[in-house]
């Protein structure tokens, strides 16, 4: 079985692949503009970075079987954190551990209820989601804040060698990162067996607690890494930032083959439909195409693909039907 | 162990987690997706010629968020400026008020080398760096409804001042319960910038003009924008001030639905909703007696007047410093001031039986 | 999907007497009844904010309550329909906007066709219950998956259909407008409308045997198939019955509006999903009453309510709000536990 599986086992990635290409091709034909280097980059850099980071962070998470819908509130504490951080003149090599710190903290604090208690994490989260805007609401006050100086915005703002968005890089060496603890060590093996079979992997002797409190761990560094992107981009920290970046990242998430019961997924696939989706909407947008029509684009491309990707479910469910029917005295 | 579980532990272990799936499926896949972009390509298909015709300047409307009335009429404004200077209007939103959507249309807007960005921001600051970008490659920026940051733009154009703003507020609310009274203040959220301006100018008119001492706020409430939470929050707001003479608020989609909720709670005439508000919805209230008088300036000129300056300005007819004076067909002469602020200031009183745009009698 | 561990625990009336046993299994029927709870944390809410702000306990404004929580009971039956059979729906929101715009539309297109035309809203609420059915059991989608996939096609498809315009309250017939504001028996017909709801939906998921298999498919569903339910067939039936619902919602949403905006309700399925969790519905399917949901949904309702009346910060808002859902599924965890372990004792007991 194996042996006949590895071939195939990049063919959901080589799809996507396919579709990148096709949808780079159709906003090169719809738009002049789109074929440019620096186009590309600096747009893919603003749809995909902050992004990428939390998704990357949601597919630790979701591998281990849980789900956090809380990283975009807690990436909202991390900027109101920055903010003050930035007020009070604390120097960026202090100011990034810290945020981290605490970012790193509310992912425990999830990870612990819902272990500690064995609670479902998507009700838990869906909780600390309002308790983590709340604390960054009150945090904030009222007005916004945007004098962050220059060196809170490189990572966010500025290019490696004047070529590639610094961002762009940070999500590409945290996607390595990943896909080599994910898929190259033993405690990425550990996130699979959790997700795949909790029961099967205590019994073998993982720790799956600690697996998956360290899984929502992870997912809260990565908001906070995302936050220090979010402040570069728009130089602006409010209580409410990403509030809407949800149903992208889980998309993503999902789009990238990751499943959403846990245990399957990798990174490739991740980065792939990262991309498809900043290319997709970079194209949309260049071609001033209405928010309402990329909405409906998303969505269906997001069912129509995963349906795909469930293994011709249709004439599955055909040929079941009539397997059944005539079976029938 | 139950063999399943054995099963599942060899296959996380052995792969890694990742899984299968045919080449059949893959070919399934880009297939059923060309629909997709095929339907796409047919729908933005007209776009192509255009691009390379360069001559018409080119100006890009962004709302809050599209499908909402008065931003569709602001558009309608914007489109007629348009036609009047020989440019070109395209308008783009995101559906929601989401603001890193509404950065993600501008970022998509700066390379299309635009000559002129309308924009009502969702945010102060967010939209700047992208806006500096579009005005490094020679767009004029205008932002109106609401502003950004100085540095992201090359005018605001304000419906009034903001003290003006809280005048015909509070002139509509004495229409409404002339001897005063307390009143709650109804905003989106408690983080939008207009919103807080608009109160703290309230506050600063009661304190100033004798004229508004009876009215006094007893509480601020959030409503999303949303017409189903403001008609909650109304009916728990009386609720909990048994005594409240009047609601105010800025939002256009709560002005309405408090004041239904005021009429399906039998409390017209003892209470009253005002401020700003669309004609569309609040005919019934006017014709029912449940509001005597709100405000509101017209967004056809509000867009026609912000459309208009970013023409004139790119095409070099105006200058943008303080001081100027600009002459707008129907609307008037207005006068940038020095932090490159232009005022429509054309505020128009909505009463019974001048309830449209045409009727309503402007603010003395 | 990993097999769960915790059967749904049904004491057996016949295995054996005793003072001691009977005690426990009237503590276990007690704590199963996870409505019950929610009704005292209910009643608590209240005493706390009567005594806070004697304005909280008048007439008028449990009416209120009552009033502002019916449209999200009716929307947190359906919710719960849904997770009890161990799927979600993040498509409420979306759906209430579809259904309700076009819906009306019809209503403003046919003004002389009578209050008939409330099936239109209703019916197109159970298409978008077909499609998400069809996505969920026989395309065999996560309901995560498919339910956010047609969150944003129905959203996008209003906005399309609206084109930038919206429907006036007066260009709609009166009755429209009749139905969120008219009383029956001195009773606002919209309470009495969550009120049939919530009974005829209980009555179903209590009584019917299309109750009794969802809630067979969402406590375990392997087992359940093993005994011969075709769980594709239930977990469709109840996401259109989730649709119906949902589309009713969307006509009193309609009819409670004084127009009708294709960005109603955004962000309605959270407010949906807290109210089916906070009434002790478990998000793991299998459990769960629609009283519950519907004392979820009245918990909801009354913390905005009594928080306006305390003046409370928008900051104390949300944070209790979602304190809420934490201390709320964490009681459920502790109750869930606390019964397995009676049902342990009580089995271990039984003589042989």
């Amino acid at each position: 079985m194996t042996a006949a599986a590895a071939p195939r086992a990049f063919v959901w990635e080589l799809t996507l692949a396919v579709l990148i290409l096709l949808a780079a091709i159709w906003a090169s034909l719809t738009s002049p503009f789109y074929l440019s280097f620096d186009q590309i980059t600096f747009s893919l850099q603003q749809s995909v970075a902050v992004v990428g980071l939390i998704a990357l962070g949601l597919v630790a998470v979701v591998v281990v079987g849980e789900i956090d819908i809380s990283l975009p509130a807690i990436l909202a504490l991390g900027n109101i954190l920055f903010m003050h951080l930035a007020v009070m003149n604390c120097p960026i090599w202090l100011a990034v551990p810290l945020v981290l710190v605490v970012c790193a903290l509310a992912g425990l604090f999830n990870g612990l209820l819902v272990v500690a208690f064995g609670l479902p994490s998507l009700a838990v989260t869906l909780g600390a989601m309002g308790a983590y805007r709340a604390l960054a609401l009150l945090l904030a006050g009222q007005e916004g804040f945007a004098d962050f100086p220059a060196d809170y915005l490189w990572l966010g703002s500025s290019s490696v060698a004047d070529v590639l968005p610094a961002s762009l890089v940070l999500v590409a060496l945290a996607a390595l990162l990943f896909g080599f603890v994910m898929h190259g060590t033993v405690l990425g093996r550990c996130f699979f067996a959790c997700g795949l079979n909790a029961r099967a992997a205590r019994l073998s002797g993982v720790r799956v607690r600690l697996v998956k409190t360290t899984a929502f761990t992870i997912g809260g560094v990565m908001a906070g890494l995302a936050s220090l992107v979010y402040i570069g981009q728009f130089q602006s920290a409010r209580a409410d930032n990403a509030s809407d970046i949800l149903l992208f990242v889980v998309t993503a998430v999902v789009l990238g083959g990751v499943d959403i019961f846990g245990g399957r997924g990798n990174v490739v696939g991740v980065l792939l439909s990262l991309l498809l989706l900043g290319t997709l909407k970079n194209g949309m947008g260049l071609a001033n195409v209405a928010g309402s029509v990329q909405t409906l684009v998303i969505g269906t491309l997001l069912i129509v693909s995963v349906l795909i990707a469930q293994g011709g479910s249709w004439t599955g469910a055909f040929r079941r039907l009539r397997i059944r029917a005539a079976s029938k005295p | 162990m139950h063999h399943k579980d054995i099963h599942d532990l060899a296959v996380a272990l052995d792969r890694g987690g990742i899984s299968r799936r045919g080449w059949l499926q893959a070919m399934l896949g880009s297939g059923l997706s060309l629909p997709v972009i095929g339907g796409l390509l047919a729908d933005t298909g007209v776009m192509l010629g255009r691009a390379d015709a360069a001559t018409p300047l080119r100006v890009f409307n962004v709302p809050k968020f599209t499908g909402f009335v008065f931003f569709e009429l602001a558009r309608a404004g914007g489109e007629q400026a348009c036609k009047e200077l020989g440019a070109q209007q395209t308008y783009v939103g995101t559906t929601t008020a989401d603001v890193e959507g509404q950065v993600s249309v501008l970022q998509n807007i700066v390379p299309q080398k635009p000559d002129a960005i309308v924009l009502a921001a969702l945010d102060l600051n967010a939209p700047v760096p992208t806006l500096k970008q579009a005005r490094q490659r020679g767009a004029v920026v205008i932002t109106f409804d609401s502003d950004v940051a100085e540095a992201g733009r090359d005018l605001f154009i304000n419906m009034a001042p903001f003290e003006v703003q809280a005048r015909a507020m509070l002139e509509s609310a004495l229409a409404n319960a002339p001897e005063g009274g307390k009143a709650i203040w109804i905003a989106p959220t408690p983080t939008v910038a207009n919103f807080i301006s608009q109160k703290k100018a309230l506050d600063a008119l009661i304190a100033k003009d004798p004229k508004y001492q009876s009215i006094q706020f007893i509480d601020t409430l959030y409503a999303n924008d949303d017409p189903d939470k403001s008609y909650s929050v109304g009916t728990s707001a009386m609720q909990a001030h048994p005594d409240v003479r009047l609601f105010i608020s800025g939002s256009g989609i709560s002005t309405p639905a408090i004041n239904k909720a005021i009429q399906d709670t039998g409390k017209s005439g003892q209470v009253f909703a005002t401020g700003f508000a669309l004609p569309s919805t609040m005919k019934t209230y006017l014709d029912s007696g449940t509001c005597k008088q709100y405000a509101l300036w017209s967004p056809y000129k509000f867009g026609y007047m912000a459309t208009y300056c970013g023409i004139l300005i790119k095409s070099g007819k105006v200058a943008k410093t303080p001081g100027t004076e600009i002459d707008i067909p129907t609307i008037g002469k207005r006068t940038i001031e020095d932090t490159g602020i232009a005022n429509l200031n054309s505020m128009l009183f909505f009463t019974k039986g001048h309830d449209d745009f045409e009727s309503a009698r402007p603010m003395g | 999907m990993s097999v769960r561990l915790t059967a749904p625990a049904v004491p057996n009336p016949s295995a054996h007497s005793g003072a001691a046993q009977a005690r426990r299994r009237r503590r276990m029927r007690l704590m199963q009844n996870r409505a019950l709870g929610v009704a005292l944390f209910l009643v608590l809410l209240c005493v706390f904010f009567a005594a806070l702000n004697p304005n909280f306990a008048s007439v008028g404004n449990l009416n209120t309550i009552a009033l502002n929580a019916a449209i999200l009971v009716v929307v947190a039956c359906a919710e719960a329909m849904v997770v009890i059979t161990r799927n979600y729906d993040l498509s409420v929101g979306s759906t209430v906007a579809l259904a309700s715009y076009v819906g009306l539309d019809v209503i403003r297109i046919c003004p002389h066709a009578g209050p008939i035309l409330i099936l239109v809203p209703v019916a197109l609420g159970a298409l978008c219950g077909v499609v998400n059915g069809a996505l969920v059991a026989y395309g065999r989608l996560p309901s995560v998956v498919a339910t956010l996939g047609t969150m944003s096609i129905f959203r996008g498809l209003a906005f399309l259909y609206a084109n930038g315009g919206q429907i006036n309250g007066k260009d709609l017939p009166a009755w429209v407008a009749g139905t969120a504001t008219s009383h029956v028996f001195g009773l606002s017909v919209l309470i009495l409308v969550a009120c049939a709801v919530v009974a005829l939906a209980s009555f179903m998921l209590g009584k019917l045997r299309i109750g009794r298999k969802i809630y067979a498919i969402g406590s375990n569903p392997e087992a359940a198939v093993s005994y011969g339910l075709d769980a594709r067939a239930v977990v469709f039936k109840a996401y259109v019955m989730a649709g119906l619902l949902t589309g009713l919602a969307a006509y009193l949403f309609a009819a409670r509006a004084s127009w009708i905006v294709p960005y109603l309700a955004q962000g309605l399925e959270l407010t949906a999903l807290a109210a089916v969790v906070i009434g002790g519905v478990s998000v793991l399917g299998g459990s769960g009453t629609m009283l519950g949901a519907a004392l979820g949904a009245l918990t909801l309702a009354t913390l905005d309510n009594g928080l306006v009346l305390l003046g409370a910060s928008e900051f104390t808002r949300q944070f209790i709000q979602g304190a809420a859902i934490v201390i709320a599924v964490v009681i459920d965890a502790i109750v869930q536990r606390r019964l397995q372990d009676l049902l342990k004792t009580m089995r271990s007991r039984r003589p042989a």
